[in-house]
């Protein structure tokens, strides 16, 4: 098991800007790090970099607290489990677990051994004999998690190996790769553009946007404490609202946040409320998604599913000034507001 | 029925001279021959038996050499990042526009520096230069097609370049080289002006030489000509349906999500 370490990290391929600027970041032994951002962001170039498949144009990369730089990606006991899930077509998975050991010139007889637990750990031992094209895609997925689990490396990097699976299939993977870091303990690098996916696996989750890192921390920080705009926009669903302050009564002329659950609905004038326009109300099964119109701006609220929103129907709503973030011009989130 | 004129189109010159290679040599002018013989192959004799094994040695160890290069070739072009790719590529190419004729006379002087002149091996270097163009085209391109995941993965996995190009994408890419092996097997099967102009020990002409110079001073044995395109074209023809079963379509399926 080990940490990673990236410092002031920079990749850049010729003509374009920057795919990674200026990375530090510090992962702990254990640890389990998504790498979320929409798509060209660098996360998976930044994937690339500490798996050593790609060289950083300038800072250093350490694992274990030793730099890597040089290191084949054969060397640096790492191991990768790809979009494509990336099996040897030619070889049966048995084969395709076995790769990576007689690489490394392991003895037959431990071979065995490490196929046979790796097999058992994941449920594929009865399909060892099959070719990767007579697998379902949830199997493939299984055999390439195997093949990087049979190694019994310090650090996996994960690159958006759940995005080729189905909802439902989806929901158990995840399930599944929260319980092998548990049961594993060693450090696990996720690159995904899911938000929500970063939120339920991760320890802790660093955002990175055109290259650039835009905040690190807790799914809890980052919900909750969002660095700047963009990060407050890219976590949660629905999106936060982000509307002038006049808008929710509030003084000032910056941008507020405030996400769709911390407004409560009513269907009546009380103290304290703003009162809005029902535009449109969406019914997701547990709840109700409501878009108001209030002061030419829209919002999205959360509401029961038995709320009663029509179309064109007034509506009261009232929120926690604590819970609204204040945007600086630049985008930057001031700190959080008291009315 | 409508099959039948591009049948004919295709297959009536072949057949001419399957018949010819049967026909009595004295009975050629006539409209049908009085019986079928086997005299024109009997005549070939010992000679053209050695032009054979020439040409097939040189054909079969032109495509070992040219797949050899070629592929490893074609592989680096395809997957490594190196200075220079596009060139190596470009100039390839390039050597495939030149026209042999006049290459004929700078390779002969090349080969007798080099001690190759008259040797099958003189013959075996040059159709493999000009044969690599045609294999690195078709093979980079179908190493192009397969997943770079695959060698990222065997990279991660330990291995390097060149492990990686021998356990992973060799084993993947037998219909690609089963196609340039065909490919580049018949060149040098047909191939005449070198070995013409390189070869002068009658022992060592190559099929197409060797029915070159069939032709007497007095008499031109269209029978005996007809016999030994029959000898060089038949394996030919075996040899290409072989290894057209052996390409097989969706081998790598199931390697990635399509």
């Amino acid at each position: 098991m080990a940490s990673v370490s990236l410092d002031r990290v920079r990749k850049a391929f010729p003509g374009a800007p920057d795919a990674v600027h200026e990375l530090s970041l510090e992962i702990a032994d254990g640890e389990f790090v998504s790498l979320v951002g929409p798509s060209g962001c660098g996360k998976s170039t930044t994937l690339n970099l500490i798996a050593g498949l790609d060289q950083p144009t300038s800072g250093s990369i350490r694992i274990d607290g030793k730099p890597v730089e040089g290191l084949e990606p054969g060397e640096r006991d790492i191991a990768m489990v790809f979009q494509s899930y990336a099996l040897y077509p030619h070889k049966d998975v048995r084969g395709n677990l076995a790769f990576p050991l007689e690489v490394a010139r392991l003895e037959r007889s431990e071979i065995d051994k490490r196929i046979a637990e790796t097999a058992e750990l994941l449920g594929i031992s009865k399909l060892l004999s099959r070719k990767p094209r007579e697998l379902s895609g949830g199997q493939r997925q299984r055999v390439a998690l195997g093949r990087a689990l049979v190694r019994k490396p310090r650090v996996y990097l994960l690159d958006e190996p759940l995005s080729n699976l189905d909802a439902g299939l989806r929901a158990q993977m995840r399930a599944e790769l929260r319980r092998l870091h548990q049961k594993l303990r060693a450090t696990f690098i996720y690159v995904t553009h899911d938000q929500a996916e970063a939120m339920t696996l991760s320890d802790r989750i660093a955002l990175l946007r055109a290259g650039e890192l835009q905040q690190t921390g807790t799914p809890r920080e980052i919900y909750q404490r969002p660095a700047n705009r963009f990060v407050a926009e890219f976590f949660g669903t629905p999106r936060i609202n982000v509307v002038p302050a006049r808008v929710l009564g509030l003084e000032g002329d910056d941008l507020v946040g405030i996400r769709p659950e911390q407004i409560e609905l009513l269907s009546e004038r009380a103290s304290g409320v703003l009162e809005a326009t029902v535009e449109e109300a969406e019914m997701t099964g547990a709840e109700l998604w409501v878009t108001l119109s209030l002061g030419g701006e829209s919002m999205v609220a959360r509401a029961p599913s038995d709320f009663a929103a029509h179309p064109g129907g007034r509506v009261w709503i009232r929120f926690p000034a604590d819970r609204v973030l204040r945007f600086e011009q630049s985008g930057r989130t001031l700190s959080q507001t008291r009315l | 029925m409508k099959r039948l004129p591009v049948l004919v189109f295709f297959l009536g010159p072949l057949a001419w001279q399957v018949l010819t290679s049967f026909w009595p040599e004295p009975e050629l002018t006539r409209a049908l021959p009085h019986a079928l013989t086997v005299a024109n192959y009997a005549g070939l004799g010992t000679t053209f038996a050695r032009a054979v094994l020439n040409s097939l040695l040189v054909a079969a160890g032109t495509t070992a050499l040219c797949l050899a290069v070629g592929a490893s070739a074609a592989f680096a072009v395809a997957k490594l990042e190196f200075r220079g790719r596009s060139l190596l590529f470009g100039g390839a190419l390039a050597i495939s526009m030149f026209p042999p004729i006049a290459t004929v006379s700078p390779l002969y002087l090349v080969l007798r520096a080099a001690g190759l002149r008259d040797t099958l091996a003189g013959l075996i270097l040059p159709y493999a230069t000009f044969a690599l163009p045609l294999t690195l085209w078709l093979l980079t391109s179908f190493f192009r097609d397969l997943p770079d995941e695959l060698y990222r993965a065997a990279r991660v996995d330990g291995c390097t370049p060149w492990q990686a190009f021998v356990h992973v994408f060799l084993p993947l890419s037998w219909p690609a080289l089963a196609t340039s092996a065909i490919l580049v097997f018949i060149f040098s099967w047909n191939e005449l002006l070198y070995a013409l102009s390189f070869i002068s020990t009658p022992s060592k002409r190559t099929i197409p030489v060797a029915i070159a110079l069939f032709a007497g001073e007095h008499v031109e044995p269209w029978g005996q000509i007809a016999a030994a395109s029959v000898v060089a074209t038949v394996p030919l023809a075996f040899l290409t349906l072989f290894f057209q079963r052996r390409i097989v379509a969706g081998l790598t399926a199931g390697a990635v999500k399509e």
